[in-house]
């Protein structure tokens, strides 16, 4: 019974731990839906010195500087894409359960916390009928005042 | 009476000893290092004197070279900015050598100081190379001109001709104590083919090639105690491996690199940009002189560094930069007559920081680029779209306040007249400043959050509650915790920056309309912060209308 005690408040201890751990969220967003939709004028893809700019329609703004995956377009299913739409959701989520988290790691008053440090983000673009690559990518035109 | 002794002097130069078909630098020292038959850096005349222990060479290098240096006028800093290149041949010998000077139209020729090391052996003396025509560069594939060995008195110790690289019969001129003979060995590359030096190897692989200049000198060495033989093996170091001399191929922008300290040549290295203003301006005595203070600037205060390259960037541009208020006005705005208008009658950079001390003596312009996008849609989000301008974040303590003139947007500045245009100024050089305070509370080159260190946070937000309390104070009721980060910067400005918006609006137009006036204007941009839903909805709407109104009758660019 003691050791049915201590083994619980172990599993407990390994949940609270677990839960005070500030995670980014890994999201993958589908590149050619905003290629397919966008009625603006300009470029979408763009390689400006050594990043490359995805601007998805407007709505957001992605830079990759990493270095990019191509895969096997059999693959894809693996990979679970999620709209703009579903992650301003999942960024009010991630707020509401990392409170405590962010609380007790920084304080009464934490730092604001931006998409680069809420999500692990990686664009997927299908460049063909056989291939599609995952380029890791920054949310960037976060902390402009206008 | 002499003895004649037969010496071997082994002239080696080593050059296009560094080949590579990779563009990694970190791979480049790796491969020089793991590859190459020679290793080589750059090492101070301090380290010299304690890796050598002949004190007659020690002396000269402390009571003759060094002086010499002082005197030099490309070598004012302190002695330990003198940097030798050493080259270690495998467990052959070593050597160190110092470019003395560069080819110029003073001195038409290379001179370097060596020093030689085999065994216990050390020797010291002088290698130059005098080409018949003019060389930027020491191009040891081509070299065409004489070349000589002399002692540290500068006698000459062997002296030969060179054309295309290839070695002439001795010059009758060869001093009488010594017989030489020259060569050039070429090492092919050991990584694959065979390659001659230059060639690129297959694969991938990196070419270790590099030409060896060989000297073969038989002397009679003279009793004089104050001799010092020449050196018994020199290797010098071509100028494609290092040193700097391939920065510009413009002889009066090289001539001024040559002039400069280590430090502040190592500063140019870092800014391209001003290498190229120096060439746009073939080194005019102005572009020197302002060089010269941006490489000093940079010196004295290393977080300038950004500001002035990105300076350089836009003054090769074509666009303005006012360095003592440390304001860069890009191309972009300089080319818009209405924005470039409205800025110069806002006074330009010292009467707007003028205006704007005022109100808060802490104000500065400093550190700010101003630009215009006339691609503002395809650049920035659609959440900014319905701006006139935006301003960034700190970035390497730069400021970037950008305007939107793109006509395919209503929002665009081009859509307003003047005196929007003139507080949009204002509105955006207030937001350049809030941000302005928070740099300096963050004691970082930016105030990005995501990437701070519990501790640096701790520090950022308790110089902000020191130094700025009422800013402290909007920041962490309006940012902090929060999911929309830029919003504090509205309500402080709404609550409290309103006032200087109007002073400056009124400045800037002589006043030339009543209080209401300049009260609406107050209040663009400001909409939806907490001090414009304290309005009556009476209140709002009067502002409302009256905005309307200064669309209608104020002047407009075109």
């Amino acid at each position: 019974m003691r050791n049915i005690v201590i083994n619980f408040l172990v599993l407990l201890f390994s949940f609270f731990c677990y839960a005070q751990k500030i995670e980014r969220k890994k999201i993958y967003i589908k590149f050619n839906d905003f290629n397919l939709d966008c009625k603006y004028d300009f470029e979408l893809k763009r390689i400006m010195n050594k990043k490359i700019m995805f601007n998805l329609c407007g709505k957001a703004i992605l830079y990759c500087e990493k270095k990019s995956d191509t895969i096997n377009i059999s693959k894809l299913k693996n990979y679970k894409t999620v709209s703009l739409e579903e992650i301003e959701k999942m960024e009010k989520k991630w707020r509401i359960d990392n409170k405590k988290a962010l609380m007790k790691k920084w304080g009464k008053l934490y730092p604001p916390y931006d998409k680069n440090s809420i999500f692990e983000t990686s664009l997927i673009e299908i460049i063909n009928e056989q291939q599609f690559v995952i380029y890791p990518v920054i949310w960037g035109g976060l902390n402009v005042a206008r | 009476m002499k003895n004649r002794i037969k010496t071997t002097l082994k002239l080696t130069l080593i050059c296009s000893l560094f080949f590579f078909l990779s563009c990694e630098k970190d791979l480049y020292e790796e491969q020089i290092i793991k590859q190459t038959k020679a290793t080589s850096e750059k090492i101070s005349i301090n380290q010299v004197l304690s890796e050598i222990s002949n004190p007659l060479i020690k002396d000269y290098i402390n009571d003759v070279l060094q002086q010499e240096l002082g005197l030099s006028q490309f070598r004012t800093s302190s002695q330990d900015y003198f940097n030798f290149i050493k080259i270690i041949k495998q467990d052959n010998y070593t050597t160190y050598s110092l470019l003395l000077n560069g080819y110029s139209d003073d001195k038409p020729y290379f001179k370097y100081f060596i020093i030689t090391k085999e065994g216990i052996t050390e020797r010291a003396g002088y290698f130059k190379y005098i080409p018949d025509n003019e060389e930027l560069v020491f191009n040891e594939k081509e070299l065409n001109g004489k070349i000589q060995v002399l002692d540290v008195e500068n006698n000459i110790k062997g002296e030969t001709k060179f054309i295309s690289s290839q070695p002439q019969p001795p010059l009758s001129t060869q001093s009488i104590d010594c017989v030489d003979t020259f060569d050039i060995i070429t090492h092919n590359c050991t990584n694959g083919g065979n390659h001659p030096p230059g060639v690129p190897c297959g694969g991938g692989a990196i070419n270790n090639g590099y030409y060896e200049i060989v000297v073969i000198t038989t002397c009679t060495i003279s009793s004089d105690y104050h001799y010092i033989a020449p050196p018994i093996d020199f290797m010098g170091v071509s100028s494609s491996t290092g040193g700097g001399y391939m920065l510009s191929q413009n002889i009066n922008v090289l001539q001024y690199i040559f002039s400069l300290t280590e430090e502040q040549y190592s500063i140019l290295q870092q800014c391209p940009s001003i290498v190229t203003y120096l060439e746009n301006n073939d080194s005019s005595p102005e572009s020197k002189i302002l060089v010269t203070w941006a490489l000093n600037s940079i010196i004295a205060n290393i977080n300038t560094t950004n500001f002035i390259n990105e300076a350089f960037i836009s003054l090769n541009d074509n666009g303005e930069v006012d360095f003592e208020h440390k304001i860069i006005i890009d191309k972009s705005l300089k080319d818009n007559p209405c924005l470039y208008g409205v800025y110069t009658q806002l006074g330009n950079a010292p009467t707007f920081q003028n205006y704007l001390q005022n109100f808060d003596g802490d104000f500065s312009v400093a550190n700010l680029k101003l630009s215009a996008d006339n691609n503002f849609q395809g650049n920035q989000l659609q959440e900014n779209w319905d701006s006139q301008a935006i301003t960034t974040t700190p970035e390497n303590y730069l400021i970037k306040i950008i305007f939107n003139t793109d006509n395919t947007l209503p929002s665009s500045i081009n859509h307003f007249p003047k005196i929007v245009t003139a507080l949009t100024f204002v509105h955006e050089m207030i937001h350049a400043e809030i941000f302005r305070k928070l740099l300096t509370c963050s004691n970082l080159p930016n105030v990005n959050y995501t990437n701070m260190t519990n501790a640096q946070w701790v520090n950022h937000m308790n110089n902000l509650k020191n130094n700025f309390p009422g800013l402290y104070d909007y920041f962490v009721r309006y940012q902090v915790n929060s999911s929309s980060p830029t919003g504090f910067q509205h309500e402080a400005m709404a609550q409290h920056y309103r006032n200087i918006i109007k002073e400056a609006l009124k400045q800037y137009d002589n006043n030339q309309h009543d209080d209401n006036f300049y009260e609406t204007l107050s209040w663009f941009g400001l909409k939806n912060t907490t001090a414009w839903n304290n309005l009556s909805p009476t209140e709002k709407a009067t502002i409302n209308t009256n905005l309307q109104n200064i669309y209608q009758n104020e002047e407009y660019c075109n």
